[in-house]
């Protein structure tokens, strides 16, 4: 018997391709030590190392095969995740009207910006006067937080003279990781003591990542001397209604 | 390799590698210099226990490449090796002065 | 060259995939918007950012195909939706609808294919009343548009009538079905309710 007969005898019964291939070259380099130090010829060093059916089938009963073919498994679904997460993208940035805001991380930068998702961003021209309050209340309702931050009165010039304009902030917190609240689409409406103000249409922006989401609104031309704007969230016997006092000024 | 022979290895294994560590190879030289050639065993006989005594962690393998390109596989003790070992040891010492005993008294 | 690597033990090596393959399919489900696993989670969904409660089933309309009409009341809000495959995933196609005091009639925006004694498929468009009167045993609709005159009796599911209109196919054996049959503003109808003794209670028209 040869040393490579000797190896195949002695590693035949590990059935995992990597372990036996592993084996076999700790007792290919133990064979070559033993040479080394003894001068022995090849047949004398392999008989000291004893019968290969004998070893094979002890390291047989220790080197089981499913641990490995597990790790295989896992192997193949670590590529495969990666393999499917670059297709991911590559269909993303495929689609029409793509941007980069589609990137990873990109959407958790854009939240992070100081500005994003408030009253600040929607605030076009520079204000005649200005008149921050203190942040209202929190309304929980169906797996969401929604709180109340802060809100600003700006008096802006416009076609008809100058106009009152409420900005409102409001942070949300969801319970699940998934589509933001439709804020806009869901109030419906406004009111306050100086009447009932038309929903219309305003500007408004939203951003959101993970459980987290941040928007706000610009209510033009409000009654300036409004004490509080109630928000109803939803319809029917199922409205809740957000209350924001105007009358408090932010702390500087 | 019947299993109480195997037994006995793996507790002169861990003993030896409570020293430092060691590859496969040094680890027969050591046992033959120590036992002063009483424990001469077949060279590749060693492995399954080295193995065997890994997938238990009662030790634990790096790989080396030396100069001339082999991998060598370097085993060191573990915690529960040394906890494994000092029980195996209490137990010998027990069976080998009740042996003594009875020897010395016949 | 010496090459010094310590030996991860297997099982970890195994946990540390299996993690990674973990995140990577989060990461894959972030960046394709969260869909929803099911058309009953994407619908449930919905109805959770209109901060809808748990609806109550009203009708389930069974289709030739297999494909599910749900009609979904939650408080004074009806949402009528059935599934349609997207890329990967199913998504609920859905219709919102705010109810007022008595019967509300509304029409499912999308035909329904129900099969006929012969197991053929029929194209109809469903109307739907929500709230009838409570001494209602039977309900008529009669229907008035560019496709004909139409008078269909009403097919009671718990505390909803629907209603099976079939448009006429043309010369062609093809049926046309326009937008005006789905506007409820501009739908000319009338819809009568009676008791069991056959008197009639109410009637609504449009």
């Amino acid at each position: 018997m040869d040393k490579i007969e000797w190896l195949d005898a002695a590693t035949a019964k590990i059935r995992f391709r990597p372990d036996r291939k592993a084996v076999r070259r700790e007792l290919e380099a133990h064979l070559e030590d033993l040479r080394e130090a003894s001068g022995l010829g090849e047949a004398a060093a392999l008989g000291a190392l004893g019968d290969p059916g004998e070893i094979a089938e002890e390291l047989g009963r220790i080197h089981r095969p499913w641990m490995g073919y597990l790790w295989r498994a896992s192997q193949l679904a670590l590529i495969g995740a990666a393999a499917m997460y670059c297709l991911v993208l590559a269909l993303l940035a495929a689609r029409p009207g793509y941007s980069y805001r589609a990137l990873p991380g990109m959407d958790l930068y854009n939240f992070l910006r100081e500005d994003a998702g408030t009253a600040e961003s929607l605030c076009g021209q520079p204000a005649i006067e200005e008149r921050e309050l203190s942040a209202g209340t929190v309304l929980k309702t169906g797996g969401y937080t929604i709180r109340n931050g802060r809100s600003v009165y700006r008096l802006v010039s416009g076609q008809d003279g100058p106009q009152w304009h409420l900005y409102i902030d409001l942070n949300v917190t969801m319970s699940r990781w998934e589509e933001p609240l439709d804020c806009w689409r869901i109030i419906s409406g406004f009111r306050t003591d100086a009447g009932r103000v038309e929903k219309g249409d305003c500007s408004r922006v939203s951003v959101d990542w993970g459980f987290w989401q941040k928007c706000a609104f610009e209510l033009s031309d409000f009654p300036e001397d409004a004490e509080w704007v109630e928000l109803d969230f939803g319809y029917g016997e199922l409205k809740r209604t957000l209350h924001i006092d105007l009358t408090k000024e932010a702390e500087v | 390799m019947p299993k109480k022979e195997s037994g006995s290895v793996s507790l002169l294994v861990l003993a030896l590698l409570r020293g430092r560590e060691m590859y496969g190879y040094q680890i027969i030289e050591e046992l033959d210099r120590r036992s002063e050639h009483v424990f001469q065993m077949k060279e590749g006989t060693l492995y399954p226990v080295l193995h065997a005594l890994e997938k238990e962690r009662l030790v634990s393998a790096r790989e080396e490449e030396t100069a001339k390109g082999r991998t060598r596989r370097y085993y060191a003790v573990t915690e529960k090796g040394l906890r494994a070992l000092e029980e195996k040891e209490k137990e010998w010492l027990t069976f080998s002065r009740a042996v003594t005993a009875i020897l010395a008294g016949a | 060259m010496r090459k010094n690597r310590m030996l991860w033990p297997r099982r970890a090596k195994i946990v540390r995939n299996l993690l990674l393959s973990a995140l990577l399919g989060f990461l894959m489900w972030d960046a394709w918007g969260w869909p929803a696993f099911s058309f009953r989670a994407d619908l449930r969904r919905t109805e959770r950012r209109m901060l809808l409660p748990e609806p109550e089933l009203a009708a389930e309309i069974e289709t030739a195909g297999g494909v599910p009409y749900r009609i979904e009341l939650a408080g004074d809000v009806a949402v009528t939706a059935y599934p349609s495959r997207g890329t990967f995933f199913t998504i609920a196609n859905h219709s919102v609808h705010r109810l007022e005091e008595g019967p509300n009639l509304l029409c499912l925006p999308r035909p329904v294919e129900l099969p006929d004694e012969e197991g053929q498929p029929l194209t109809c468009v469903c109307y739907a009343v929500l709230r009838p009167p409570k001494a209602a045993a039977r309900a008529v609709l009669a229907l008035h548009n560019d496709g004909g005159d139409f008078r269909e009796e009403g097919v009671r599911e718990g505390d909803v009538y629907l209603f099976y209109v079939r448009p006429e196919p043309d010369e062609n054996g093809r049926v046309r079905i326009s937008s005006s049959w789905f506007l409820m503003k501009e739908l000319n109808y009338e819809l009568d309710f009676f008791d069991k003794d056959g008197d009639s209670i109410c009637r609504i028209s449009g």
